[in-house]
């Protein structure tokens, strides 16, 4: 198997006032990789993602998107961008456009696509989440879990080397859960690198190729979801998945 | 007056004129209000400190000022402004319409940059950061994303400050302009007080439709711009 690093993140460190929310984090993601990441809520778990795609700037440290390096690299960062899929915790679709309005507008006011070229691309990406009959429903007529789908949609569309997933399934109910879990874990098989932040443990452990823990702004432990989930390193890890099993039963 | 019909004739007309006037005011100065409230709006939104604080100060002089004093700045300070700095021989002699339409479209700037502030304030940050995350640009997400939802939102508050502006127009008779109610007032005195009701009424009627029309005409705009799930009329 190859080891080309999609993702590499070295020493982050980000404060907001007086509060270190990361403390000088480092991994790298290789391709292909699912990585997820868990931790009490206010770790920095989703700051770190934000920081990846410098939609929150770091305080120091520095980000690498295969060899190219996102921090620093102001007049680029728009073209960096389209490359990182970001999927959003409340889904932030755009509202005044069609479930294909959102996921074909990247592609022709960024990308530059004709509107034809678009519109086709954006039917294909709406199938990949099963939502092609919904095409022209508005988000506010969409259920949760369409929605999210359409937002991984308008991720994918962009061609993304990596997705990142802010807490895709935290505000779904278990039912419509399962429907992002399941379009997630379909593009884990089809070789998209991936770095999720969620507590879903069952995805974690059936998708996951590594499980990173994490608690106040540091990676506390990293490993296989066997050894991290079953054999834990540190007594904080246990005591998490030991809460974390008692909410969802995972 | 020997001839009521020929009166009311002229009458008529210098009301029909009139009320071209108070329409033409009216409309130009909306349409200034709007092209300085998106700037404003959007700075006083994503602006740094410095330029936040700037259109803080302009918002609140022009809303806390009487709209006359507004007016009359425009039309009588700026020809006095040279005195200000001891060289009399400088004025901006603006003429009557420039001047009205300068004041009540800058006054009307600041109200309209408070209803568009508080639009794109109710659009989610995420759905920038959305944008963002996208690869547009900061102006491509402000504009193309955030502000032409905004706007459909700003629809109610644009239609109340239609009619807030079409009803101050009648200050502009202050610098001699011939709107309606100054053409009504013409017309009272040169009837030396025989009429008053009979052109009064007749004004006020117009000034109502004029307000219903305008009223429909954003009705129709907002049904026609409406976001599912964010209609602005729940009706």
């Amino acid at each position: 198997m190859s080891k080309e690093k999609i993702l590499t993140i070295q020493d982050l460190t980000k404060s907001f006032g007086d509060n270190l929310v990361l403390d000088g984090i480092s991994f790298t993601v290789e391709k292909g990789e699912v990585v997820v990441i868990i931790g009490p809520s206010g770790t920095g778990k989703s700051t770190l993602l934000r920081c990846v795609n410098q939609l929150t700037p770091p305080n120091s440290g520095r980000v690498w998107l295969g060899e190219q390096e996102i921090t620093g690299s102001h007049g680029n960062i728009n073209r960096l961008r389209q490359d990182i899929g970001f999927v959003f915790q409340h889904f932030a679709l755009f509202n005044h456009l069609s479930a294909l309005g959102n996921v074909e507008v990247g592609l022709y006011k960024v990308k530059k696509m004709s509107r034809e070229e678009a519109r086709r691309k954006a039917l294909e990406e709406l199938r990949r989440v099963g939502l092609e009959d919904h095409k022209d429903k508005f988000p506010a007529e969409l259920s949760g879990g369409q929605q999210q789908r359409v937002g991984i949609a308008r991720a994918l569309a962009m061609d993304p080397k990596i997705m990142l997933f802010d807490e895709p399934t935290s505000a779904l109910d278990p039912e419509l859960t399962g429907e992002v879990l399941a379009v997630m874990q379909d593009l884990a098989k089809a070789g998209m690198t991936m770095v999720v932040v969620s507590h879903e443990i069952g995805f974690a452990r059936t998708v996951g190729n590594r499980i990173i823990f994490m608690e106040h702004g540091h990676i506390v432990e990293q490993g296989s979801p066997e050894d991290l989930l079953f054999r834990p390193q540190k007594d904080r890890t246990g005591e998490f998945l030991k809460k974390i099993g008692e909410l969802y039963g995972g | 007056m020997d001839n009521i019909g020929e009166f009311v004739y002229y009458a008529a007309i210098a009301i029909g004129k009139g009320a071209l006037v108070t329409v033409s005011v009216t409309v130009a100065s909306l349409i200034l209000g709007f092209v300085l409230a998106v700037p404003l709006a959007i700075g006083r939104t994503y602006g740094n400190r410095p330029v936040q604080f700037l259109i803080q100060l302009y918002e609140g002089f022009f809303r806390g000022t009487p709209h006359v004093v507004t007016l009359f700045i425009f039309y009588f300070g700026l020809r006095q402004v040279g005195n200000l700095f001891g060289a009399p021989e400088f004025q901006i002699a603006l003429p009557p319409f420039p001047a009205a339409i300068l004041a009540l479209g800058i006054t009307s700037s600041a109200y309209q940059s408070l209803i568009f502030r508080s639009t794109i304030q109710s659009i989610s940050r995420d759905q920038y950061n959305a944008a963002r995350s996208l690869g547009m640009g900061k102006w491509q997400a402000i504009f193309g994303i955030v502000f032409v939802q905004a706007l459909r939102l700003s629809i109610p508050g644009l239609t109340n400050e239609a009619t807030i502006v079409l009803k101050d127009s009648p200050i502009t008779y202050l610098v001699a302009i011939p709107e309606m109610l100054t053409q009504a007032r013409g017309i009272i005195d040169s009837a030396m007080g025989r009429v008053f009701f009979e052109v009064l009424i007749p004004v006020s009627i117009i000034y109502y439709l004029l307000f219903y029309f305008s009223n429909r005409l954003f009705l129709a705009l907002d049904k026609k711009l409406r976001i599912p799930g964010f209609e602005t009329d729940q009706r």
